[in-house]
């Protein structure tokens, strides 16, 4: 392995997708979703407090988010945050985060892991199906090369995240009240980068099936497979019954699941955030080394 | 089986390699010798197994069986034979959405080259193979006989020992066909080029050097003199076909054509020398010499009769 090699690999395959326009349609794609997401959080914002005036027969006030900030500022809002995730510290820690941060982490976390199986599957795949890889692998190893690429994945999905925080951002600022620009800014780019790691974790997914096989159609439709297994699955394995069921095995087996680990992203205490970030970043790796197992001895 | 890269006679060897897919023997214990500085020709007919011979010797593929030395270095691997080994792949796709340029920067900076040298040697490339004028051009803008063209160019980027060309004259009209086998000739002496195609007039031309393959397996081996005889039999086309005896000379007539095997020792001079002027006395009508059989001939009289 030779970082020159998958640094050389990695810039070509962001290039290429400038190039390709790929990187416009994913962006296009992160902005698009994160605006709508903005203004339809916006949008129920309004509602909410606007049915809430009209109960409390107020007026109703000129921008969305005036009495969301008064209400994440209040004791008993705490406390009913602090029932849902079952701990104190992180209802504290979420409540301080500005409202639209806190959407937009929320947000990010659930869209991003789609986005990038979506865009990343079958990086690997259709270069074996259309014999380019054969131009690269008699001129660096294996290893560089799939790890190049994977690098250049994580590349557009960082600027795709990061762009998205900004639109959001600014259409926030535009139509939300009591918005705290330096704070939002700050938890919107704290968010994004947890985000990524997030992400990190699904784009060993999106690899793992890419090196798998040299079908294009079959890497896709096996990277969304398995977004839906480790979504829907980690959820399954949180049910009380099944958790009862194997009380030992079940949480063990979750550990695998990226989604096991999301919670732990807004934690305020160093260590649990850190250990989450660290198990992602590993399963991350461990999905692309499963793929990598098959890449390294294939034929192509 | 390996010798030190240094004074390795041979560009490859490979011993007993064998590569099945499925039920079908790619490869069927091939072995073989191709001599350092030759311009080889892999010959055979579809199916044969000549792709997944250059695959394997430049490790796009792993054989089930058998022993490599490329270069004298072992099996092919990128961290010793990177820039040493490059290979034109068959119906192979290029970036489409990259320029000429980028991606020959791209491979020469990947096979070692410091972007300074990646762009000079682009340059050299580019002027080599003609392309210079459409260096800007996206990959899914050129013509087939261009793509084809900026192929070979990527596998002449540095200064590779080895080269793989498969079927590099594939679709190319008769003009870039010429060009190719210029472009191939001015590598003779400079390193080795093994060349995979189903034009055996073109190889001719180009080869001095010939591997026939059937079935996964060596047919024959050899110079091109050897196995197209050159040095020993001597073809005369004549304009109507005369009886003709020469003593101690074995003649076999095939229509208009006189096939002699000249006596061991004597060259094409002598024998032309000792049988030209005779066969004018005889009355004899030539229209052509030719030493040898054709290498089309030496590769038919290979093939199993049908």
């Amino acid at each position: 392995m030779k970082l020159r090699s998958i640094a050389l690999v990695a810039r070509f395959e962001l290039w290429d997708a400038i190039r390709s326009k790929k990187a416009l349609a994913l962006l296009i794609l992160y902005l698009t979703a994160s605006l709508a997401g903005t203004a339809l959080f916006i949008r129920t914002v309004e509602a909410i407090e606007g049915a809430l005036a009209d109960t409390l027969a107020v007026s109703h006030t000129a921008q969305a988010g005036t009495m969301t900030s008064t209400l994440f500022q209040s004791d008993q809002f705490r406390r009913i945050l602090e029932g849902m995730v079952g701990n104190g510290p992180l209802a504290a820690k979420l409540v301080s985060i500005p409202p639209l941060a806190l959407f937009y982490g929320a947000f990010a976390l659930g869209l991003v892991p789609l986005l990038v199986v979506l865009s990343a599957s079958d990086t690997i795949a259709l270069e074996v199906s259309t014999g380019a890889v054969r131009y690269s692998l008699f001129r660096c190893d294996r290893l560089s090369y799939a790890l190049g690429k994977f690098f250049g994945q994580v590349g557009l999905m960082v600027v795709g995240v990061f762009t998205g925080a900004l639109a959001s951002t600014v259409l926030g600022a535009l139509s939300f009240a009591s918005f705290n620009a330096w704070s939002t800014i700050q938890w919107m780019f704290v968010l994004s980068l947890r985000t990524c790691f997030f992400g990190f974790a699904f784009l060993g997914v999106a690899f793992l099936v890419s090196q798998l096989t040299a079908s294009v159609n079959l890497a896709r439709a096996g990277g969304i497979m398995l977004w839906f297994f480790l979504t829907v699955g980690h959820h399954l394995l949180d049910v009380e019954k099944v958790r009862a069921w194997a009380p030992v095995l079940v949480p063990s087996v979750q550990e695998i699941f990226p989604g096991a680990h999301r919670l732990d992203l807004w934690r305020p205490e160093f260590l649990p955030r850190f250990s989450a970030e660290v198990m992602l970043l590993g399963l991350g790796a461990g999905f692309f080394s499963l793929g990598y197992l098959r890449f390294a001895r294939r034929d192509g | 089986m390996v010798d030190s890269a240094a004074t390795s006679k041979f560009a490859v060897r490979a011993h007993g390699v064998f590569k099945r897919y499925g039920k079908l023997n790619a490869l069927d214990g091939l072995s073989v010798d191709i001599p350092r500085g030759s311009i080889t020709g892999l010959i055979g007919p579809n199916g044969a197994g000549k792709t997944t011979a250059f695959s394997i010797f430049a490790g796009l593929i792993h054989p089930d069986a058998g022993s490599l030395d490329i270069l004298g270095m072992g099996p092919f691997d990128p961290a010793r034979h990177a820039g040493k080994v490059t290979v034109v792949p068959q119906d192979c796709e290029l970036a489409p959405h990259s320029t000429v340029r980028e991606i020959l920067v791209h491979f020469a900076q990947l096979q070692g080259l410091t972007r300074g040298a990646a762009d000079r040697d682009t340059d050299r490339i580019l002027a080599r193979v003609g392309l210079g004028d459409r260096q800007r051009a996206k990959m899914h803008q050129l013509s087939h006989g261009m793509k084809r063209r900026v192929a070979v160019g990527q596998a002449l980027l540095g200064k590779p020992e080895l080269v793989l060309l498969d079927e590099p004259t594939n679709g190319l009209d008769p003009e870039l066909v010429l060009q190719m086998r210029e472009l191939i000739l001015a590598q003779h002496g400079e390193r080795t080029l093994i060349v995979s195609s189903h034009n055996l007039a073109e190889l001719e031309n180009v080869c001095d050097h010939v591997v026939f393959m059937q079935k996964g397996r060596l047919v024959l081996s050899g110079s091109l003199s050897e196995v197209t005889q050159r040095a020993a039999r001597i073809s005369y086309e004549l304009e109507t076909p005369i009886a003709f005896e020469l003593p101690g000379v074995h003649i076999l007539a095939r229509g208009n054509t006189l096939q002699i095997e000249g006596p061991s020792g004597m060259s094409v001079a002598d024998v032309n020398q000792m049988v030209i002027p005779r066969l004018l006395e005889a009355g004899a009508r030539l229209v052509e010499v030719r030493p040898g059989k054709s290498l089309e001939e030496a590769y038919m009289a290979t093939r199993p009769s049908s």
